[in-house]
C-alpha cells in the first residue's frame, strides 16, 4: 500500500502542495483529479521521487521511499505526461534500452518487449522510428515503456492528454486489465468521464490541496444531492441579483458579470429561476444543467469548472 | 557505465545524415575552392635575358637557335643585343640577367678547350637571375658533353677538314634534346614549390574551417541534454535508476565519440584530396580527440550554467565566431592585429588549428598539444559536474 502523508512543496513563493494526504490500496486505480495546476504533477513527481518534498512522507510498504531510493524505483513503473522516449529509435529500440536499466536479459527484454508490443497494437511498427508514429501511437509506446519492468506500482500522469478517443478506450481498457492482474496505479487525469470509467477512488484537488476523496460512487451521490446550474449572460451587481437568486438557489457557488453557478434543489427551481431572471430583463446566453458527475461535484466545492 | 544507454544517445545522433554530411562537406569544399583560387595553376613570367654575342660561331648558335625556338619560348625569353643596350636593359629592370657569348668561345669549344658562358645577373632581382645561372651552368654541360661524344668530328672540323652532314643534324637534335630537359628544370621546381604553398594553403582552410564547423557539431550534440524533449525524457530516466551522473558521463562521452568521428571523416577526406607529405597520424588523431573532448565540454559548460537550450545556441554563435576568429579558421593569425593575436590564446580553437598545421608542416607541436590538454581536461570535469548537479534531485 501506497501512503502519502501531508505532502507539502512549494516554488518559491507559490504553493503547490498544502499537505496533501492519501492512501493506494493493493490492486486499486486511485485517480488525483483536478484542473491544470491543482498540483497533480507535483504530487505524481514526489511520489516518482523526482522531486523531494519540503516536508510530509512517502511510505510503500510502511517504507520511505527517499530513503530506499532504489529500491522504489525497482518496483514503479512511470507514465510521464509528456512523451518521454527518443524518437529518433524505433519503438523495440526504445523499449530494449528501457529494459536494460531493468537489468532484463537480453532474450527476455526482447520477449517481453515484443508481448507489450503486441498487446498495445504496436507491433507492426516495432522497428519504426517512433518519429513517424501518429499521437495515439506514441501514447501507447509511452505507456508501454513504464511496464516492461512488469512493476508492482503503476504512476500514470495524465497519460491520456492530446489522443483521440479511440486510442484514450484503447489505453483505458489496457489499464483496467492490468488493474485486475494485481497492479496498483495512481493516475493523474483533469478528464472527469476518464476518473469516472476507471478509477475506484477519486480525489479531486484544487490549489494544492485535496478538497474531496472517497470511492467514485460515493463522490457520484454527493454530486446527486442538489442540481447545479450555470448561467451565462449580462447580470447586473450581485446586490442586485442576490434577493431573486437566493429565493430559488440553495447555494450560489460563484458570481461574475457574465456567469453565475448555482446549488438549487430540484427542477422547478431552476424552472423559477429562469423565469424571474427573464422577466428581470436580464439575457441569459446559457443555461448549463450539470449532470450530478464529479464535475458538478467539483464546481460545487470550488465553485469553478474543472476546465477554466 | 550504462553501455546501452550511451549507444543510444549515440545512435540519436546520427538521425539526421543528410545535415551531418552537408556540414561535413562544406569545409571541404570551401578549402577545395579556395585552393582553386589562390594561384590555381599559376604560370610564370618567362626569364628574360639579354644576350651579346661576341662569338657569332656555331656553338653559340646552337645554344641560341634553341633559346630562340618556339618550345624554349615557355621558359625563356631571349634578344639579341650589343652591350649597350644589353645593360641598359638591365639597368631598367626589364630582364633578368645577360648572356655573353665570349670572342673564341666557338673556337674553344671546337678545340676541345673549356668553354664558359659569362652571365651577368640583375641585381634587383633575387629568383630569376638564380634561375639563368642554373641554366647556363646547365648549357655549359650540354655542350662540354657534346663535344666530348663528338670529339672525332670535332676534331675534324677543328682541323679543317669536312664533316659529314649527318654529324651536324645529329648534334643540333641531341642539343635541342638535352637543352629542352635542362631548360625546363629550374621552373618546375618552382611549380613544384609553389604547389606545395597551394597545398599548405588548402590544409590551413581545411583545418581552420573545420574546427569552425566541429563546434557546430559539438555545440549541438551536447546542449541538446537541456533541450525540451531531453528533460521529458530525464524524469523517465531517472525513474528507472539511471543517477544524473551515470547520464551526464554517457551524454558527454557520447557527444566526443560522435564529434571525434566526424573529425576523422573530414581529416580523411581532406587526407585523400590533398594527400599531404607530413602529418603524424596518430599525432593527429590525439589532438583530434583532445579538440573533441574540449570543444563539446565548452559547451556543456555553458549548458550546465544556463541550463537552456535555446539560450545556450544563441550564445554559442557569439563564441563559435569569435574562437574562429582567433584561432585563426578564416586568416592566419600573422594576419590579424597585434591586439587580436595577443588574444588568441582564449580561443578553444587556437590550440588544435595551430598543433594541427604545425605537425603537417612536420614541426613539433608538445607546446600546443599540452596547452589544448589542459583546456579539453579543465573545460571536461567542470562540464561534467555542472550538469550532474543540475541534475540532481531537488
Amino acid at each position: 500500500m501506497l501512503e502519502v502523508r501531508d505532502l507539502e512543496k512549494s516554488y518559491g513563493e507559490r504553493e503547490a502542495l498544502r499537505g496533501i494526504s492519501f492512501q493506494v490500496r493493493e490492486g486499486e486505480i486511485f485517480g488525483l483529479l483536478g484542473p491544470n495546476g491543482a498540483g497533480k504533477t507535483t504530487a505524481v513527481s514526489i511520489i516518482a521521487t523526482l522531486l523531494r518534498p519540503d516536508s510530509g512522507r512517502v511510505l510503500y510498504e510502511g517504507r520511505d521511499v527517499f530513503s530506499n531510493l532504489k529500491w522504489w524505483r525497482r518496483k514503479i513503473g512511470f507514465v510521464p505526461q509528456e512523451m518521454a522516449f527518443y524518437e529518433e529509435l524505433s519503438a523495440m529500440e526504445n523499449m530494449l534500452l528501457w529494459a536494460s536499466f531493468y537489468g532484463l536479459g537480453r532474450k527476455e527484454a526482447r520477449r517481453r518487449s515484443a508481448e507489450i508490443l503486441e498487446v498495445l497494437e504496436l507491433s507492426h511498427r516495432a522497428k519504426d522510428r517512433v518519429s513517424t508514429f501518429s499521437g495515439g501511437m506514441k501514447r501507447r509506446l509511452n505507456l508501454a515503456l513504464g511496464i516492461i519492468h512488469n512493476p508492482e506500482f503503476l504512476i500514470l500522469d495524465e497519460p491520456t492528454v492530446g489522443i483521440d478517443v479511440q486510442a484514450r478506450v484503447y489505453i483505458r481498457e489496457f489499464l483496467r486489465e492490468l488493474a485486475s492482474r494485481g497492479t496498483s496505479m495512481l493516475y493523474t487525469t483533469h478528464q472527469l468521464e476518464e476518473a469516472q470509467q476507471l478509477c475506484h477512488r477519486v480525489a479531486i484537488m484544487d490549489a494544492g490541496e485535496i478538497l474531496v476523496e472517497g470511492k467514485v460512487e460515493e463522490l457520484l451521490k454527493k454530486a446527486e444531492e442538489n442540481i447545479t446550474i450555470v448561467l451565462r449572460g449580462d447580470f447586473p451587481p450581485m446586490e442586485t441579483l442576490r434577493p431573486s437568486l437566493e429565493k430559488f438557489s440553495g447555494k450560489i457557488l460563484s458570481f461574475s458579470g457574465e456567469k453565475v453557478a448555482l446549488e438549487v434543489e430540484n427542477e422547478g427551481a431552476v424552472a423559477g429561476l429562469i423565469k424571474e431572471m427573464l422577466e428581470a430583463g436580464i439575457s441569459l446566453r446559457e443555461v448549463d444543467i450539470k449532470k450530478p458527475d464529479l464535475e458538478a461535484l467539483f464546481l460545487k466545492l470550488t465553485g469553478r469548472e474543472l476546465r477554466e | 557505465m550504462r553501455w546501452a544507454f550511451l549507444r543510444s544517445i549515440f545512435k540519436r545522433k546520427w538521425a539526421k545524415p543528410s545535415i551531418i554530411f552537408f556540414f561535413l562537406l562544406t569545409p571541404i569544399l570551401l578549402s577545395l575552392l579556395l585552393w582553386a583560387v589562390f594561384s590555381p595553376g599559376r604560370k610564370f613570367q618567362p626569364l628574360k635575358m639579354a644576350v651579346i654575342n661576341e662569338d657569332q660561331g656555331i656553338a653559340s648558335r646552337i645554344v641560341l637557335s634553341f633559346l630562340s625556338s618556339p618550345k624554349a619560348k615557355k621558359w625563356i625569353e631571349i634578344t639579341e643585343a650589343d652591350r649597350e643596350q644589353a645593360f641598359k636593359r638591365l639597368r631598367e629592370n626589364k630582364i633578368s640577367a645577360i648572356m655573353v657569348f665570349p670572342r673564341n668561345f666557338t673556337e674553344n669549344y671546337v678545340q676541345g678547350k673549356t668553354t664558359t658562358i659569362k652571365l651577368i645577373k640583375n641585381p634587383a632581382q633575387r629568383i630569376y637571375p638564380e634561375v639563368a645561372a642554373t641554366l647556363m651552368l646547365g648549357f655549359e654541360k650540354i655542350l662540354n658533353f657534346l663535344r666530348a661524344y663528338y670529339d672525332e668530328e670535332f676534331s675534324a672540323l677543328s682541323r679543317g677538314e669536312v664533316v659529314s652532314g649527318e654529324f651536324l643534324k645529329g648534334t643540333l637534335q641531341k642539343t635541342e634534346e638535352l637543352f629542352r630537359s635542362i631548360a625546363s628544370f629550374p621552373f618546375k621546381i618552382r611549380e613544384e614549390r609553389e604547389e606545395k604553398k597551394r597545398l599548405s594553403r588548402a590544409i590551413f582552410f581545411l583545418s581552420g574551417l573545420g574546427y569552425f564547423f566541429m563546434l557546430f557539431f559539438s555545440n549541438a550534440s551536447i546542449t541538446s541534454m537541456v533541450g525540451t524533449r531531453e528533460r521529458q525524457v530525464q524524469k523517465r530516466l531517472f525513474v528507472s535508476g539511471i543517477s544524473p551522473f551515470q547520464y551526464s558521463l554517457a551524454y558527454h562521452l557520447s557527444s566526443i565519440a560522435f564529434v571525434f568521428l566526424l573529425e576523422l571523416a573530414l581529416a580523411a577526406a581532406g587526407w585523400l584530396l590533398f594527400r599531404p607529405q607530413n602529418g603524424n597520424p596518430l599525432t593527429l588523431l590525439v589532438i583530434f580527440l583532445l579538440f573533441s573532448v574540449g570543444s563539446v565540454s565548452f559547451f556543456g559548460v555553458m549548458a550546465g550554467i544556463i541550463g537552456d537550450e535555446k539560450k545556450v545556441n544563441n550564445l554559442s554563435s557569439f563564441f563559435i565566431f569569435l574562437f574562429a576568429i582567433l584561432g585563426g579558421s578564416f586568416l592566419p593569425l600573422s594576419a590579424l592585429p597585434q591586439t587580436l593575436r595577443k588574444l588568441s590564446f582564449l580561443s578553444l580553437i587556437h590550440p588544435f588549428n595551430q598543433a594541427t598545421l604545425r605537425v603537417m608542416m612536420g614541426k613539433e607541436a608538445s607546446g600546443f598539444l599540452l596547452h589544448g590538454f589542459i583546456l579539453s581536461a579543465a573545460l571536461f570535469f567542470l562540464s561534467l559536474y555542472l550538469n550532474e548537479r543540475n541534475l540532481r534531485l531537488k
